[in-house]
C-alpha cells in the first residue's frame, strides 16, 4: 500500500545541509500496525508527516497504491485526507471551541456526509467509546485519555484505510496509554492499517512491526510477537 | 514601581507595532473629528457667558396677539416706562442699529458696520470693559458722543489716544462732528450683542420720525423699532415681575392689549429664540444636539476599537501576567499597570489628534456653514474637555481589559491551556456589531437625507421651476415696463412679467382677515404682489374666475386673486365676485408652494402692484440661457445705466432653499466615512489576531480534509452574520430618527427599503474585503507548522 524508496529530507543552511531523513526505504502493506521508534530528533515525526502528505520529501519516491504521491495537487491531497488517511496527535489537537460531538463530526462535514447520516455515525462511535454522556462537553473538560479517545474517534469516523498516530500516548499516564493502545490494536484487528510514532518501548510492542530510526536512518525493522498469523483473521 | 510599568508598557507597544499603529491611527482620527465638533459645541454653548451680569440681564420680547408671533422689537418709551414703574429694574436701555454711518479718515468716508444707537446705561448692563482707566458712566449723554471699539479706534486714530478727539461723520445724509467719549474692548464673537460703535439714541429717533413723517416716535407705544434690555436687581424675582407687567400693559396699551411683553434672560437669547423674529444672532439647539450625538458615536466607535484590539492582543500578555502573579503581584497593581498602558496610548494620541483637528478646522467650518473659531476665552474649556475625553477613552477601554486579564487564573495561564474564548468572543462581536450598526444607520440616514433633497428639488411646486431667470430691478425702478417689453422681443423669451418677489418666495407678509362665516375668527393670509402675466409666466393655473388682465382698468387697484387654501380657510362659497378688504375677488388659483417644502401652503391673496415691482421673471426656451444672458444685460444697460445687472436662475434659488439639507447630508456622509474608516481599522486588527489565534484550529481542519476555500468561508460566515445583524438593527433606529427629521418638512419623501439594502451592501463589501485578506493568508497555513508540539 505504502511504498517509500530512498527518501531524503534535509534542510539547507548557509554552509551545511542538515539531514533529517536519509535514504529511507519502507514498505507498508494493508492491515499492518507499524511502530516507528527512535530518540528525539531522529526524524520519526518527519517520516510520519511525509507519509501523511503534510510534508514533502527533499528527494526520493513515494507511492500510494502504486501511484506517485509526490507533487500532488491541493485538490488530490485534500481528497486523500478526506477519504484515505487520518491522524492522531500527541497534543490531541481538538478544536477547543467545539464540543466533543462537533469535534468528531468535523471530518464528515468535509466529506460531505448528510446531516442525518452524520448523527448516526457519531452516535455509533460515541457509544463504542462509552462517551455518550460527554458529547456536549468541551475538550478542556475532559481528561487526557478521554481527549485522546475523542481524537481517535474523530480520526476513524471517516473510515480511513490508514491511521497515522504521532505519539498518541506521549501526554498520557500509563493506564490511559494502555487503554489507547488497546483501542488502536482493536482497530487494527478490524482491518485498519496503522502507523504510530512512539517513544515507549512497551507501547511499540502493540504493533506488529517495529522500525527503529536513528539520525534519520533506519537501523532496524523487526516483527513483534503480535505479528503471528493466528492473530490475523 | 511606576517606572517598571512604563517600561513594560512601552516595550509591549514596541513589540506590537501593528496593534499600536492601528490603535493610534483610529483613535487620533476619531479624536480629531470629535475635537472639531466639540469646539463647535463649546462655542455655541458659551454664547453670552462673557457678560458678568448675565443672570440679571433680560431682553423684553413682544408678542403680537393677532399675528401669534413674537418679535424682539419694542417701543422706544418702554425702557424708561419700565424703569420708572418697577423698582426692581435697575437699568434699562433701548438699542437700535444705525445703518449707513460713515466716518472720515484722511478725507475718505468709511462705512462703520454695527453702529448702535442707545443710552449710557448700556455699559452697566453688558460687560464692555473700557480701554485704559476710563470711567464708563454717562458716555452717551451728549448727542454728539461716539464710543468706539478698540478696532475702530485703531483704524481712525492709529497710534493715538482717541478719547476726547473729534471725528467727522456722515449720517442721515448729513455731515456731523462727533466727539469720541471712550474706547471699549472688542466684543468677543460669542456674544449675541455686537457693536463696533455706540451713538446717542436721538439719531435713530430722528431717523424714524423722518421716514414715517411723524414727530413722536419716542413716545408712541405702537412704533416697535427698538430692542429693550433691562438689568434687574440681584434680589428680584423675574417671575413676579412678569406678573406685574400684565397690569403695566393694560395701563399703557388699553383694556385689551394686543401686545404682551415678556422677559427673556440673556442666557436664553442665543439658543432659545427660534420663534422670535428679528432676534439677531441665533443658534440652533437641534444642530448642537445632532453634532454632539455624532461626536459621541465616533468616540464610541474608537473606544470600542481600542477595547477589541486590546483584549485580542492581551491574549499574548497572559503569560507575563501569570508570571507577575506567581511573583506575588497583587491584582490591583496588575490592573493599574494595564490601565497605565491604555491611558498611555490615548495620551500619545492627543497631540496627533490636536494637529489633525487644527488642519481640519477650516474645512469643517465650510461644512458646518459657521465660523469655527478658537475663542480665547474658551481655551480653558477646550483643553479641559479634550483632556478629559482622551483620558476617558483610555480609562474606559483600559478598565475592561485590565479587569479581564487580571482575573485570569495563574495555573491556567502557565499551563498554557488555551483560553476558552466564547464569552470574550461574544463581547467583541457585539462591540463590532454596534460599530457596524452606527455605520449602517449613518449610511441609511445620508441616503434618506439625499433622497429628501432630491425630492424637494424635483417635486412639482405648482409652478414652472425650470428655465426661468429672475432679473433684479432694485427698488423704485420706474422703467420696468419698457425693460420687460424689450426683453420680450427676443425670440428665445417665451414670456416675461414683473413681480415684487419671484418664486419661491424667501420673505412673507401676512395680514389677519376675518373668516367669512364666523367673523370673530381671524385667518392669517399671506400676500403676494405681482404684475400682469406673472401667473402665466410661472405657469400657475387659474381654476375659477380669471387672471389679472390689462383689459380691466380696475385690476391694478381693486382686484385680487386667492388660492384654494385661502378660499377654504376663509370659508368663502362662490368666491368670484365677492368683496374682501375693499377688493373684488376675480379668480382662484390652484395651490402652489410659494415657500420651501418645509412649510405648508398658506392661504394666499395675490394683488397687483406697479409701485413695488422689484424683479422680472423671464421664461425662456430650454437651452438658450447662455445666449439670453448677454442680451438681457445689454438691454439692462440701455434701460438702467446706473444700476448693476444681477440675475438668478430659479433652479439655483430652489437649490439654495435646501442648502442646509445638502450640507447635513455631506456632514453625515463624512462622519459615516469616519466611522467606517475607524471601525474597519479595528476589524482589520481583530481579524489579524483571530487568524493568528486560530492557526492551530485551521491546521487541524486542514489535516482532516478542509480546503482553503472552506476556511475562508468560515471566516466570512461569522462576519456575514454580524453584518446582517447590524444592518437589520439599523432599520428601526434609522426609521425612528429619520421620521422625526422628515417631520421638519410639510412635504416629504417616504423611506424606501433600498436605502437599507445599500447600507448593507456597503458594509458587507468593506467588512468582507477587510476580512478576506487575513482569511486568505490563514487558509494558506502549513499544518505541520501549526501543529508542531513543543
Amino acid at each position: 500500500m505504502i511504498h517509500l524508496s530512498n527518501i531524503d529530507k534535509y534542510y539547507d543552511s548557509k554552509f551545511q545541509r542538515t539531514f533529517v531523513l536519509k535514504a529511507v526505504n519502507l514498505e507498508v502493506k494493508e492491515g499492518e500496525f507499524v511502530s516507528i521508534m527512535g530518540p528525539s530528533g531522529s526524524g520519526k515525526s518527519t517520516l510520519l508527516n511525509i507519509i501523511g502528505l503534510l510534508d514533502a520529501p527533499s528527494a526520493g519516491e513515494y507511492s500510494l497504491y502504486e501511484k506517485s504521491a509526490l507533487d500532488l495537487k491541493e485538490k488530490d491531497r485534500v481528497a486523500y485526507h478526506r477519504n484515505f488517511m487520518s491522524f492522531i496527535f500527541q497534543a490531541y489537537h481538538l478544536i477547543e471551541e467545539m464540543t466533543v460531538y462537533e469535534n468528531i463530526e468535523t471530518p464528515l462535514i468535509y466529506k460531505g456526509v448528510k446531516s442525518r447520516d452524520r448523527q448516526a455515525m457519531v452516535a455509533e462511535l460515541l457509544d463504542r467509546f462509552n462517551m455518550v454522556a460527554k458529547k456536549d462537553l468541551f475538550p478542556q473538560q475532559l481528561s487526557g485519555g478521554q481527549q485522546q479517545l475523542v481524537g481517535i474517534a474523530r480520526a476513524i469516523i471517516g473510515k480511513p484505510k490508514l491511521l497515522l498516530a504521532d505519539e498518541p500516548t506521549g501526554n498520557l499516564q500509563s493506564v490511559q496509554g494502555e487503554m489507547i493502545m488497546e483501542t488502536l490494536q482493536e482497530l487494527n484487528r478490524e482491518g485498519m492499517t496503522i502507523i504510530q510514532v512512539t517513544h515507549n518501548e512497551l507501547f511499540a510492542q502493540y504493533g506488529k512491526r517495529v522500525i527503529r530510526l536513528e539520525d534519520g536512518i533506519v537501523r532496524g525493522d523487526i516483527s513483534t510477537k503480535n505479528n503471528q498469523p493466528a492473530m490475523v483473521k | 514601581m511606576f517606572r517598571n510599568y512604563f517600561k513594560t508598557a512601552f516595550r509591549f507597544l514596541k513589540q506590537n507595532k501593528l496593534f499600536a499603529a492601528i490603535n493610534v491611527i483610529g483613535l487620533s482620527i476619531a479624536l480629531a473629528a470629535s475635537f472639531i465638533i466639540l469646539l463647535f459645541v463649546i462655542n455655541e454653548l458659551s454664547y453670552n457667558q462673557v457678560h458678568k451680569n448675565k443672570k440679571q440681564v433680560y431682553r423684553v420680547l413682544n408678542y403680537y396677539v393677532d399675528f401669534k408671533g413674537t418679535n424682539s422689537y419694542t417701543p422706544y418709551i418702554l425702557a424708561s416706562a419700565l424703569k420708572e414703574e418697577f423698582p426692581q429694574i435697575k437699568k434699562a436701555v433701548r438699542c437700535r442699529n444705525v445703518n449707513g454711518l460713515k466716518l472720515k479718515l484722511n478725507n475718505e468716508l468709511i462705512n462703520v458696520w454695527n453702529a448702535v444707537a442707545t443710552n449710557s446705561e448700556i455699559f452697566d448692563i453688558f460687560t464692555l470693559p473700557m480701554v485704559g482707566n476710563q470711567s464708563n458712566q454717562k458716555l452717551l449723554d451728549d448727542p454728539n458722543a461716539i464710543v468706539l471699539s478698540r478696532d475702530e479706534a485703531e483704524k481712525f486714530f492709529p497710534q493715538q489716544n482717541a478719547v476726547g478727539k473729534e471725528i467727522t461723520g456722515y449720517l442721515n445724509n448729513q455731515e456731523h462732528i462727533f466727539i469720541v467719549k471712550g474706547v471699549f474692548e472688542n466684543i468677543p464673537p460669542n456674544s449675541t450683542f455686537q457693536a463696533q460703535c455706540f451713538l446717542n439714541n436721538q439719531w435713530k429717533v430722528d431717523d424714524i420720525n423722518k421716514s414715517f413723517n411723524i414727530t413722536n416716535a419716542d413716545v408712541d407705544w405702537d412704533k416697535d423699532f427698538w430692542i429693550t434690555w433691562v438689568l434687574l436687581s440681584e434680589d428680584s424675582n423675574p417671575k413676579d415681575l412678569q406678573k406685574q407687567i400684565h397690569a403695566f400693559e393694560i395701563k399703557h396699551l388699553g383694556e385689551k392689549p394686543l401686545k404682551i411683553y415678556s422677559l427673556q434672560n440673556l442666557s436664553d437669547v442665543y439658543l432659545g429664540s427660534e420663534q422670535v423674529m428679528n432676534s439677531g444672532m441665533k443658534g440652533n439647539i437641534n444642530n448642537i444636539r445632532l453634532f454632539l450625538a455624532i461626536a459621541i458615536l465616533i468616540v464610541l466607535v474608537a473606544a470600542f476599537n481600542f477595547i477589541i484590539l486590546s483584549t485580542a492582543v492581551s491574549t499574548g500578555r497572559a503569560k507575563e501576567i501569570g508570571i507577575r502573579k506567581t511573583n506575588g503581584a497583587p491584582i490591583n497593581s496588575l490592573r493599574i499597570q494595564l490601565l497605565i498602558e491604555s491611558v498611555l496610548i490615548s495620551v500619545m494620541v492627543l497631540p496627533i489628534a490636536l494637529i489633525l483637528a487644527k488642519i481640519g478646522l477650516p474645512y469643517a467650518g465650510q461644512l458646518f456653514q459657521t465660523k469655527l473659531e478658537i475663542i480665547p476665552s474658551n481655551i480653558v474649556f477646550y483643553c479641559l474637555i479634550y483632556l478629559c475625553l482622551t483620558l476617558f477613552i483610555g480609562l474606559a477601554s483600559g478598565i475592561y481589559t485590565s479587569a479581564y486579564l487580571s482575573r485570569l487564573k495563574v495555573m491556567d495561564v502557565l499551563r498554557n491551556t488555551p483560553m476558552s474564548g466564547k464569552s470574550k468572543q461574544f463581547f467583541r462581536s457585539s462591540l463590532i456589531v454596534i460599530q457596524l450598526l452606527i455605520f449602517c444607520s449613518f449610511v441609511a440616514s445620508t441616503l434618506i437625507i439625499r433622497s429628501q433633497y432630491q425630492y424637494a428639488l424635483n417635486k412639482d411646486p405648482g409652478y414652472i421651476n425650470k428655465n426661468i431667470v429672475l432679473v433684479d430691478l432694485g427698488r423704485d425702478f420706474k422703467g420696468y415696463s419698457a425693460y420687460i417689453n424689450s426683453v420680450k422681443s427676443n425670440p428665445n423669451v417665451i414670456m416675461a412679467a414683473g413681480t415684487m418677489e419671484g418664486l419661491p418666495m424667501m420673505s412673507s407678509m401676512a395680514s389677519m382677515i376675518s373668516n367669512f362665516q364666523d367673523n370673530t375668527q381671524k385667518v392669517k393670509v399671506e400676500g403676494m404682489a405681482i404684475d400682469f402675466n406673472f401667473l402665466k409666466t410661472m405657469g400657475i393655473s387659474v381654476i375659477q374666475g380669471r387672471d389679472f388682465s390689462e383689459e380691466f382698468g380696475s385690476d391694478m387697484t381693486n382686484s385680487m386673486i386667492l388660492n384654494e387654501s385661502a378660499v377654504k380657510q376663509l370659508s368663502i362659497t362662490d368666491p368670484v365676485g365677492k368683496k374682501m378688504e375693499s377688493s373684488v375677488i376675480i379668480g382662484v388659483v390652484k395651490d402652489f408652494n410659494l415657500h420651501s417644502l418645509h412649510t405648508d401652503i398658506p392661504p394666499l391673496m395675490i394683488n397687483m402692484t406697479d409701485r413695488y415691482i422689484e424683479q422680472v421673471a423671464i421664461r425662456y426656451q430650454p437651452g438658450t440661457l447662455s445666449q439670453l444672458i448677454p442680451f438681457l444685460e445689454k438691454e439692462w444697460e440701455k434701460a438702467a445705466p446706473d444700476r448693476p445687472f444681477s440675475y438668478s436662475r430659479i433652479e439655483d434659488i430652489i437649490e439654495s432653499l435646501y442648502s442646509s439639507e445638502k450640507n447635513l447630508s455631506t456632514i453625515v456622509t463624512l462622519f459615516a466615512l469616519f466611522t467606517l474608516l475607524i471601525s474597519s481599522f479595528g476589524l482589520f486588527g481583530l481579524t489579524l489576531f483571530i487568524a493568528r489565534s486560530r492557526t492551530k484550529e485551521i491546521g487541524i481542519k486542514k489535516v482532516f480534509g478542509s480546503t482553503g476555500k472552506t476556511i475562508i468561508y468560515s471566516f466570512l460566515k461569522g462576519n456575514l452574520l454580524m453584518v446582517l445583524f447590524a444592518s437589520l438593527l439599523s432599520v428601526p433606529i434609522t426609521i425612528y430618527f429619520m421620521t422625526r427629521w422628515l417631520d421638519n418638512f410639510s412635504y416629504h419623501t417616504t423611506i424606501s427599503w433600498w436605502v437599507f439594502a445599500i447600507a448593507f451592501g456597503v458594509v458587507a463589501v468593506v467588512v468582507f474585503s477587510t476580512v478576506l485578506i487575513h482569511s486568505f493568508r490563514a487558509s494558506r497555513i502549513n499544518p505541520v507548522e501549526a501543529l508542531r508540539y513543543e
